[in-house]
Parts: C-alpha cells; sequence; structure tokens
C-alpha cells in the first residue's frame, strides 16, 4: 500500500479566487461569530502585508487597511472536496475525503496505470490544474503517514517504512496531527519533534496524552489498522460559484460558466457518464433567483460542445438582476455511449454529426425553428402534409418506405402534387393562366366544418412557372393559386 | 541571346491560370442528371463543395426540379415501376436514372433555408425524395438566415443547402463559398434574376428562365470555362390528371 495524501490549505482561498481574477488585492478568509471573526487563510499579498492566521479581523484589518474578506463557507469547501475526491476517482479505485482540508487516495494499485508512481502524481497535479486548486501532495505507506508528509509541505515522500520513521522523526509537533492539549502538553514539556515524542516511554507517555493521540502515534508507523471511509461517487452535479462582483451581462457570465462546464466535463468523464439535462441558476441581490433549463437532444458529455450550445441559450436570456452567484445542478446522470468511428469509412472524425448541427441550429433558433415534414392520410391538400419533429436516429430511410402506408399510396395514387404549396391559397387572375391539364376535382372535409369542392388545375402563369390552381365549385371565375411545381 | 524557355514550362508554372482549366481539380463532382448541362460544365458535372448562385424571375420557376435528379434515391432501393407515376412512361430518352448521385450521399440532408414556400411533403415524395431527409429551417432575420446556411454547410452533413435571399452582400456570398468548400455540400443561393447584374464570388452563376416546352439556362460564369454559354432543357411533359376508380382498375384521363 502507498498513500497519497492531497492537503489544501488554501481551499477557501481557491475558491474564492475561482470566481475571478483578483487582481493583486490582500484577500482574507474569516471565521466566527460576527463579533469575534478571525482569520481563517490569507493570500500571498495579504500575508506580506502582516496578516496572520489565527488573528482578530480587526487586528487584521489595522495592519492592511485595504483587506477584502469574505466569511468562511464550509458547506462549499466540502463541496469542492466532494467534487476533487470525484475526479480522483478516476487516478484511483480507493479515495477518501479527509475533512476539512485533504484528501487520500491509494496509490500503488494504480502505479501500473500511470506508469509509474510519478505518472500518478502528474495525473494528480493535471486534475488539481484543471480544477484550480492548489494542494501539497505527500507520499506514504500509511494514511496517516501520507497526511503528515502532504501537511509538512509539497513533495514530502516516504516511500519505505525506514524513510517514513525518518519524516516522523523530523516532524514538528505543531504538524502532527495530535490534538491541541497534546501539543501543548508536549510543548509546555520542551519536546519541539515528533521523533522526540516518540522515543518516550510508551507507558509514560500514554498516561499522559491520552488513548486517542497514542493511536494516532501508531496509525502513523502502521503499527495499529487505519480504516478510512471511502468515498462513493454520487449520482448528481451540482457545483456553485460565486462572483467577485455582481455581473448585470451574460457575456461576462461566460468564462466562470465555462469553468462549471469543464467541471461538469471532468465529473462525467470520471463517472463514464453523459447529460441530457441540466439547470443553471443565477442568484441575484434583490431578486428572485433566476432559472435557466438547458435540455440537450443527445446524451453528451464533452465540455465545448456543452459550452457552444449553452452559449447560444445564453444568447437569448435575458437576466432580470446582476448575478452574484452561479449555481450549475444536473441531477440525472445517464449512461454514455461515445460515437463509434467507422475503421473503414472515409469519413473524417471531424466533421459534425447531424446530431450536432441540429443541437447548434436550435440553440441559437428556438426549437420550434428547425422541423421535418411528413405526408398525412389526407385528401385536402392544405392537410396532406404537416411539419414533424425530426428524428435525426433514423438516418436510414424508414424500412416501410415505399411499401404498404396508406399515407404514400394516397401520394401516389392520386395526381401530381407539387412540391410547394402556398399557407393560404391566393387569388389570381385566370386570364394568366394557361391550362395544361385538369381538372382532378378534391371533395371532403364536410364532417369537420373545413369543407373543401375544389378542381384543381395544373397550368401555367406569367413567369413560366407551372402552377396548381383551383376553383371552387360552382364558381368558376375565381381561380386560386395553391401550388407551385418547381 | 536567352535561350527561349519551352512553351511547356511556362504553362506549367503555377502562377499561371489559364481560363479554361478548372480551379476544382481533386474535387468530387456529381453528375446534375441533364446530360445537356453536363456538357456544359467543365468537369462535367456539379463540383462538389460550391455555392451556386441561380437567378430567378419568381421562386418557383423550376430552380428546385432542375436540381431533383441528384436528390433521388439511388436506383437499386426503388421500388418496382408498377407504382403508376403519372408522366414517367412519357420519358423514354431521360437518363436521370443513369446518372445519380452516389448512394452514400443520397443520405445527406437537405436543408431549406426559409423557403418561399411551405414545402409540401406529397409533392417531395412523389419525386423520390426520400422526406427523412429534408430538414426545414425557419429563421427571423436575414443575419440568422445566413448563420444557419453557413452552419448546415460547414457541417458536411447536408447534400444541399437552399437559400432565397431578398439582398445579400457579396462578403457573405464570399463567406457561404468558404464554408461550401470546406465540405462536400452544394450551396444553392436562388436570387432574382436582376440582382444577377452585380459582382459576386459564387464560381457558378446561372439565369434559369422557365417557359412552357423547356428551361433555359444561360451560364453567366463558371470556374474553368469562359461565361455566357446559353442551353435550353426540355421539360418533362405536363402531368395528366389520373383518377384511378378501385372497382375496375381503369384509369380515365382528360386534358385540356
Amino acid at each position: 500500500m502507498l498513500w497519497l495524501a492531497l492537503h489544501l490549505p488554501q481551499l477557501a482561498l481557491d475558491l474564492v479566487a475561482h470566481g475571478g481574477s483578483d487582481n493583486g488585492a490582500a484577500i482574507a478568509i474569516v471565521e466566527g461569530p460576527p463579533q469575534r471573526r478571525s482569520v481563517h487563510a490569507v493570500n500571498a499579498e495579504a500575508s506580506q502585508a502582516g496578516v496572520r492566521i489565527g488573528q482578530k479581523l480587526s487586528a487584521a484589518q489595522a495592519i492592511c487597511p485595504d483587506l477584502q474578506w469574505r466569511l468562511r463557507r464550509p458547506e462549499h469547501e466540502h463541496e469542492a472536496l466532494q467534487q476533487l475526491a470525484a475526479c480522483l476517482y478516476r487516478v484511483s479505485a480507493e479515495v477518501s475525503v479527509q475533512a476539512p482540508q485533504s484528501v487520500l487516495i491509494e496509490a500503488a494499485a494504480s502505479r501500473k496505470l500511470f506508469g509509474g508512481g510519478a505518472g500518478v502524481v502528474e495525473a494528480v497535479r493535471e486534475i488539481l490544474g484543471a480544477l484550480a486548486l492548489s494542494a501539497q501532495i505527500g507520499i506514504a505507506p500509511t494514511p496517516a503517514g501520507a497526511e503528515l508528509a502532504a501537511r509538512l509541505g509539497d513533495g514530502s515522500h516516504a516511500l519505505s517504512r525506514h524513510a517514513l520513521l525518518r519524516l516522523i522523526e523530523g516532524a514538528p509537533l505543531a504538524l502532527s496531527g495530535l490534538s491541541e492539549a497534546s501539543c501543548a502538553l508536549l510543548s509546555g514539556s520542551g519536546l519541539r519533534l515528533l521523533g522526540e515524542v516518540t522515543r518516550l516511554p510508551r507507558d509514560a507517555l500514554a498516561r499522559r496524552i491520552g488513548r486517542d493521540d497514542m493511536n494516532h502515534l501508531d496509525r502513523l508507523v502502521g503499527a495499529c489498522a487505519d480504516r478510512r471511509v471511502l468515498y462513493q461517487p454520487p449520482r448528481c452535479f451540482a457545483r456553485r460559484m460565486e462572483m467577485p462582483a455582481a455581473i448585470s451581462n451574460t457575456q461576462s457570465l461566460l468564462f466562470p460558466l465555462k469553468r462549471m462546464l469543464g467541471d461538469l466535463a471532468l465529473f462525467l468523464l470520471a463517472q463514464d457518464a453523459g447529460i441530457q439535462h441540466y439547470q443553471l441558476q443565477f442568484v441575484h441581490e434583490k431578486h428572485a433567483p433566476s432559472l435557466l433549463d438547458i435540455g440537450l437532444l443527445h446524451i453528451e458529455r464533452n465540455a465545448e460542445v456543452l459550452f457552444e450550445l449553452m452559449q447560444e441559450r445564453l444568447d437569448r436570456f435575458a437576466l432580470p438582476a446582476p448575478t452574484i452567484e452561479l449555481c450549475l445542478r444536473a441531477d440525472q446522470l445517464l449512461a454514455y455511449a461515445p460515437a463509434q468511428a467507422d475503421l473503414l469509412s472515409q469519413r473524417s472524425d471531424n466533421r459534425d454529426t447531424s446530431e450536432r448541427l441540429l443541437e447548434r441550429l436550435r440553440a441559437r433558433l428556438g426549437d420550434e425553428a428547425i422541423c421535418g415534414i411528413e405526408v398525412h392520410a389526407e385528401h385536402r391538400p392544405e392537410l396532406a402534409s404537416r411539419p414533424c419533429a425530426l428524428h435525426v436516429q433514423a438516418r436510414e430511410p424508414s424500412p416501410s418506405y415505399p411499401a404498404q402506408s396508406p399515407a404514400h399510396d394516397l401520394a401516389t395514387l392520386s395526381a401530381a402534387r407539387p412540391n410547394w404549396l402556398l399557407a393560404t391559397p391566393r387569388p389570381i387572375d385566370d386570364r394568366q393562366l394557361r391550362m395544361l391539364s385538369g381538372p382532378e376535382r378534391i371533395e371532403s372535409g364536410w364532417w369537420d366544418g373545413a369543407d373543401c369542392r375544389r378542381d384543381y388545375y395544373i397550368a401555367e402563369d406569367g413567369h413560366g412557372r407551372r402552377v396548381w390552381v383551383f376553383h371552387t365549385l360552382g364558381q368558376h371565375t375565381t381561380w386560386y393559386l395553391h401550388g407551385v411545381f418547381g | 541571346m536567352r535561350p527561349v524557355p519551352a512553351i511547356e514550362a511556362i504553362l506549367s508554372t503555377p502562377a499561371l491560370w489559364r481560363g479554361r482549366q478548372g480551379g476544382d481539380e481533386g474535387r468530387r463532382v456529381l453528375s446534375s442528371g441533364w446530360p445537356e448541362l453536363d456538357a456544359l460544365l467543365p468537369a462535367s458535372g456539379w463540383p462538389l463543395g460550391s455555392l451556386i448562385e441561380i437567378g430567378i424571375a419568381a421562386p418557383g420557376c423550376g430552380e428546385c426540379a432542375l436540381f431533383f435528379p441528384l436528390w433521388t434515391r439511388p436506383p437499386a432501393t426503388n421500388e418496382p415501376s408498377s407504382r403508376a407515376k403519372p408522366g414517367s412512361k412519357a420519358r423514354p430518352s431521360k437518363p436521370r436514372r443513369q446518372s445519380i448521385a452516389t448512394p452514400a450521399l443520397t443520405q445527406d440532408l437537405i436543408t431549406l433555408i426559409d423557403p418561399p414556400f411551405l414545402p409540401y411533403a406529397p409533392g417531395w415524395q412523389q419525386r423520390d425524395i426520400s422526406l427523412s431527409r429534408l430538414w426545414w429551417i425557419s429563421t427571423g432575420n436575414e443575419r440568422q438566415r445566413l448563420w444557419a446556411a453557413e452552419q448546415s454547410l460547414r457541417s458536411g452533413v447536408c447534400a444541399a443547402v437552399l437559400l432565397w435571399p431578398q439582398q445579400i452582400q457579396p462578403n457573405a456570398l464570399r463567406r457561404l463559398q468558404l464554408a461550401a468548400e470546406s465540405s462536400n455540400a452544394l450551396g444553392l443561393c436562388f436570387r432574382p434574376e436582376q440582382e444577377l447584374a452585380q459582382p459576386s464570388h459564387a464560381p457558378i452563376r446561372l439565369h434559369l428562365r422557365a417557359s412552357a416546352a423547356s428551361w433555359n439556362i444561360e451560364l453567366i460564369k463558371c470556374r474553368g470555362r469562359t461565361g455566357g454559354a446559353k442551353l435550353i432543357i426540355p421539360r418533362e411533359p405536363p402531368p395528366k390528371a389520373v383518377i384511378a376508380t378501385p372497382a375496375t382498375g381503369l384509369q380515365l384521363q382528360w386534358s385540356l
């Protein structure tokens, strides 16, 4: 067993920085009740100005007047850790979230897959980079040892038991993971390093620091079992991002949204799943949150495709008020089957599929703007053709064609039909017309009020077009243009 | 004295463009289905991946019928000739069944972008065009129309993209041409005939006039040959109104 621990001391800061650029401002994350707020984390600028972790907020503001402070949101940190765990699930099957700031993974079993331990670390760093989180990575044969290594600093590796003992030897007491009371007691006794503690007589030490801390020391070296609760991937994705300032136009939301969709795509990849529907929630300061539902025709997990479609939808979406927070939810994960390429096909892969094209057109023009047409078994010409939803999967012509479907029989048995029809028949002067053939009587529909009794002719009009004209029975002088051949 | 270079050496210079030489070598060509028209086109067919601009007097004067042979289904999947199709027996000389498109292409889409009339399903079906290939796109304005046309052309899943713009800027035509070149789609741009006076980037420009018995086509511009050629394609005779009486199977025909 070889455990890899990720320690994220800057987690709260990273989450705030996600939303936008903090361009050199000193930022501190504070926690505690309003009367006694204390600094939980500081960025480099604030640290340079003298703000320290554990300081009172009032003291920090006195030291650094430009300090921007945010309240710590433990639930957001929890979400971020869960998300990190979801992504790390791709690297290892054994992932454990150690609240509040660490994640553990078992790395030995994954070494072969990633081409050695360095490959595993590289994969982990890549995930961290994609999530824009900064973490210290430590490796050790025991979980508690790995956590200690990670706390000591980035890149502390103890690949063998001996190396682990050496690492424990030199670890400062403050980072040891022992309870605060024990740390105070031991440092009060003049001990500074963990190695000095482990050299003390065991029974005397046990009497002073209690059973939990003794167990912790045993777990560090692997002398006692260390069971961790393993991460189970959730079946939904929810992500929230705070904006650094209220944003009123949708264009400026594109950047954070792109990042969120990137997270979603990573998550989906780790789950080997896709989504067909997701929801964006825009939280406003003085307005009820507005929702944007995005439905897709097909199960998708490609970040670029998701972003492109979202962009088109967002263009047509009007924000009722400036947005201070964005939430993305995808509740239903669906099995994803990537499109399979044909080995012998000459089509190159970068070509779009008709599904993608339809998706794009719908996103921009609206769902109703694109349709197909179908034949309807009806004698009245205006009802014999109707728009229908497109079924893009049916790439092959339907097998029934041109077999016994009644609609088809109707179309072939009756006389020639034009390929264009006017939405409403237009009166036409019959002096322009030269009759070519006809008549064809169509008499139908007395039962539903749209009675039609017409004689249809094919004629040539003044432009040389072949047109389909009719007159109603009994009114031979008024001619109507109804269709065009051509 | 400087040696005189051989004429072949001069002709093989890439910088030299020869008027009758097609610029589209290597492009797939699709027979138009009309032998008279094929004879006129430099590669004996429509070069795929190009924008074709057709000037028409009024929408519906045969601009789609000219391209129907491209889109009919291949003969292999055709139903036997038992179907009573008016007028089909009266066309012995028409070679459209022999020279139609490859099966792969007939599976591709035909997008109608804001057509001037409603596409009428029985009519398209009678012309052997599978309705599942037709996409009817209704857009709000000229900008969306051009966007939809460009997207369809670029996607590579469309066999043809049909567009009826009222006014179109030359740079928009250029965009459409580039989009068509990036795939194997035919962009068909039907414009009012008076617009043909304006220069355009489309590699093929036609002027189509319909009369009772024929289509008069003037090839205004065509990459690979000099323009100005005129051509008359006979139209199929007007279909008879056929009324089938199921009891006797007797077919009565009237003709004015």
